[in-house]
């Protein structure tokens, strides 16, 4: 009889949960949110929400437009503006699904501690989103810029910056999980990369271009294309992929265009030591290596010759280490350790880090960095020689 | 009386060990120690030895099971009365299970479920296998570590992700000492739940091969601690643990493994929740067989039934917030097990071996003198 009742009321509460989980929610009352900007505007928090089209691809084979749609919303903090979104929107917008976080400017500049406590604490923000800072440009409008063949522009952001990583080599993506453990580490600061709208044959189009560097809670500028090239060369991280022009000249800026070489790297490793001089100064010395292959010429010079590869070795060492020094006298002029050296000093002389650390931003802009790049060609693709015409 | 095989008691004491530290103690060492938190738990091996002896000793010098044993040593009086504090104890770590899970559930997977259904949910497995008996309970605690165990180390390495940075866990020996005694004292504290086994001993088919099998379980809590605390620092750096309400659930949730496994915190959840259920039926059991041995009970499936309303109320008004949570965890919850579960029983220690050797004497002098 007991365990009639006991049985019985087992049934009864699994009965319960038949409807599903507690705080479900039906596929058709959502929607997928595929990225989100943050925003300030006149002190209110501005959220920008782009919603994928709960209807798919209209009909029209592949040329079909799927009309953008993005949400926007204002008020005294973002989980409040996030939650206004519900006011005038029927569907429960699916945070959980979002690729990336676009920021504005205006924001990063102002003060990032409200957006980071956002972003930090609630629970459908993955940590594996990608970061995008908007660069004179608002992020309402960089989600609305078309970007065919992707449908939505915070998915294009994200496949423009992983296919550039492997081609080009230039930007590094950051995720939200990087940004905010370089946030709250003393002795390393965050970066994020910058994206802008240009005009291409009279069509807005996104483009990434430089990366804005933080000191604390705000932005303090921005690397250009060279120096964010340098910045991927000084990461400890093994890097692959990227390439690299140099000119048989000497001049990489301004030498003819018929000795301009590229060269590719297939990868690259710095390693950055601390030394401590007798006289109590410190030195960063930085040590780049790379190996990679020789992609394209405009010369017709053989340059498949022992003394011209190790010419060419030698040129894109000089390259390397022009480009990564770039970065490094920006970034001390930012006064913003981008690299981490102040924390690699905390694990390697945590006494000499102690009295370094209240005073950090400004010893790290009067560093003394020696920068040593090493680069060897391996290979030359499918020729050795380059195409003589023959008359 | 019922039987356990050796290899479920190893389970018993692995899930009373191992599961509280797996949710918790990452941040709580990362607060205290920052990225030394590791060397806490291996300044508990130590203390743990210690304890382990300290069980092994009193079981195999003792006739009769926990709380039992202390009316044996201690006398009728003084032994009920400190089973009355230890049946309170015991009561003290079910409620703090249910109280961590439902935190640990409400925080990161249904923030809107009333408490009360969560708590009936778990309490009603837990209820059934009580009243089942501690051999059926048993046996399940067996299949939820063989599954569970593996599955949460492995969800562990998981997050061993690109961005993984070893040397977080630099600079090496720059420390507090006061800082390390103290992560030591709380490693040790989370250590003495292992006291469960002073009741569940007895009811083992192999007592004297116990030392074994709690070393054995020693072993597999350090490893799986140090993962749990390591794993996250490297992770995300001391800084960001800390302030993490559950450091282990952000490691699933930032898990990515090829593009391809990612989005797994459910399956953490899943992992949690068998491993809660056992540590909470297996103290529940503690519990109402610790009264039935005070009180002089028949049976404790009857105390089973009032114990769950009591633990489910208990647990709604024990813990106002997650933040006086952590103060619990951390400074309150500690106290209690080190004193009840860890100094009391090294006390009686002492207690036995003078009795023995009172008795060792008496005998001795018995045998030498003349017979009348």
């Amino acid at each position: 009889m007991r365990r009639g009742i006991l049985l019985g009321m087992i049934m009864l509460l699994v009965l319960s949960s038949l409807g599903g989980c507690y705080n479900r929610v039906e596929l058709d009352e959502t929607v997928a949110v595929t990225g989100f900007g943050l925003d300030v505007d006149k002190g209110q928090k501005v959220i920008s929400v782009q919603i994928a089209s709960p209807s798919g691809k209209p009909e029209g084979g592949s040329n079909a437009e799927v009309e953008t749609m993005v949400l926007t919303e204002s008020a005294s903090g973002y989980a409040q503006a996030a939650r206004q979104i519900t006011l005038h929107f029927p569907r429960t917008p699916v945070w959980s699904l979002s690729t990336s976080i676009i920021l504005s400017e205006a924001l990063a500049r102002d003060d990032l501690r409200l957006m980071m406590d956002f972003v930090s604490r609630n629970r459908f923000i993955r940590p594996n989103m990608m970061m995008f800072l908007t660069l004179g440009t608002s992020p309402e409008e960089v989600m609305q810029v078309k970007t065919p063949p992707e449908e939505y522009s915070s998915l294009a952001l994200v496949k423009m910056m992983q296919g550039q990583e492997s081609q080009s080599g230039i930007y590094m993506p950051v995720s939200l999980r990087e940004f905010r453990s370089k946030y709250v580490t003393p002795g390393v600061e965050p970066v994020i990369p910058q994206v802008q709208i240009v005009e291409m044959d009279g069509e807005k189009v996104l483009q990434l271009q430089g990366v804005a560097v933080f000191l604390g809670h705000n932005m303090v500028g921005s690397l250009t294309e060279k120096e964010s090239y340098g910045l991927r060369l000084l990461v400890p991280e093994e890097n692959r992929g990227g390439l690299i022009t140099v000119n048989l000249s000497g001049d990489r800026e301004s030498g003819p265009l018929g000795e301009m070489v590229t060269m590719e790297i297939i990868r690259s490793r710095a390693r950055s030591t601390p030394r401590l001089n007798a006289d109590g100064s410190m030195v960063i010395s930085v040590d780049i290596e790379a190996d990679g292959n020789l992609y394209e010429q405009t010369t017709s010079e053989n340059l498949q010759t022992t003394a011209n590869l190790v010419r060419l070795e030698d040129l894109t060492s000089q390259a390397i280490k022009e480009d990564a020094l770039a970065c490094i006298h920006k970034a001390q002029l930012l006064k913003s350790d981008i690299f981490g050296w102040g924390s690699m000093i905390s694990r390697q002389h945590p006494d000499l880090w102690q009295r370094l650390e209240a005073d950090w931003p400004s010893f790290f802009a009067s560093l003394q960095v020696e920068v040593e790049a090493k680069y060897s060609i391996r290979r030359t693709y499918l020729i050795e020689e380059a195409m003589q015409i023959r008359n | 009386m019922a039987r356990l095989t050796n290899i479920q008691l190893f389970c018993i004491l692995l899930v009373t060990l191992a599961v509280t530290p797996y949710q918790v103690m990452a941040k709580m060492l990362a607060m205290i120690l920052a990225q030394h938190g590791w060397m806490a738990i291996l300044g508990s091996v130590l203390p743990g030895l210690l304890l382990v002896w300290i069980y092994y000793y009193l079981l195999t010098n003792s006739s009769r099971p926990f709380p039992g044993m202390l009316e044996e040593h201690l006398g009728p009086v003084l032994g009920k009365i400190i089973g009355f504090v230890y049946i309170w104890a015991f009561f003290l770590v079910v409620v703090m299970s249910l109280v961590l899970f439902a935190n640990f559930f409400l925080s990161n997977v249904l923030p809107g479920m009333p408490i009360s259904i969560l708590l009936i949910f778990i309490i009603l497995p837990a209820f059934y296998a009580l009243r089942t008996g501690l051999e059926a309970t048993a046996r399940v605690v067996e299949l939820i570590v063989l599954t569970a165990y593996p599955l949460a180390m492995l969800l562990l390495l998981f997050g061993l992700g690109p961005e993984t940075d070893w040397s977080r866990l630099l600079p090496l020996g720059h420390f507090d000492m006061a800082a390390l005694g103290n992560g030591v004292w709380l490693v040790s504290s989370y250590i003495s739940l292992m006291v469960v086994v002073l009741t569940l001993g007895p009811f083992c088919h192999q007592p004297r091969l116990l030392w074994r099998w709690m070393l054995a379980v020693f072993g597999m809590f350090l490893f799986s601690t140090l993962a749990a605390v390591i794993i996250p620092i490297v992770a995300y750096g001391p800084v960001l643990t800390s302030i993490q309400t559950f450091p282990i659930f952000n490691i699933a949730r930032a898990t990515d493994v090829a593009n391809f496994i990612h989005n797994i915190e459910i399956i953490m959840v899943s992992v949690v929740m068998p491993g809660v259920f056992s540590i909470l039926a297996i103290f529940w059991f503690v519990t109402c067989y610790s009264a039935q041995q005070v009180f002089g009970l028949q049976d404790y499936r009857i105390l089973v039934g009032p114990t769950a309303i009591m633990a489910g109320v208990s647990a709604v008004l024990l813990v106002p917030n997650i933040h006086f949570l952590y103060i619990m965890l951390q400074q309150i919850f500690p106290w209690i097990f080190i004193i009840l579960f860890a100094i009391l029983p090294a006390f009686m220690v002492p207690v036995i071996w003078l009795k023995l050797r009172r008795r060792q004497d008496s005998d001795s002098k018995k045998k030498a003198a003349p017979p009348k």
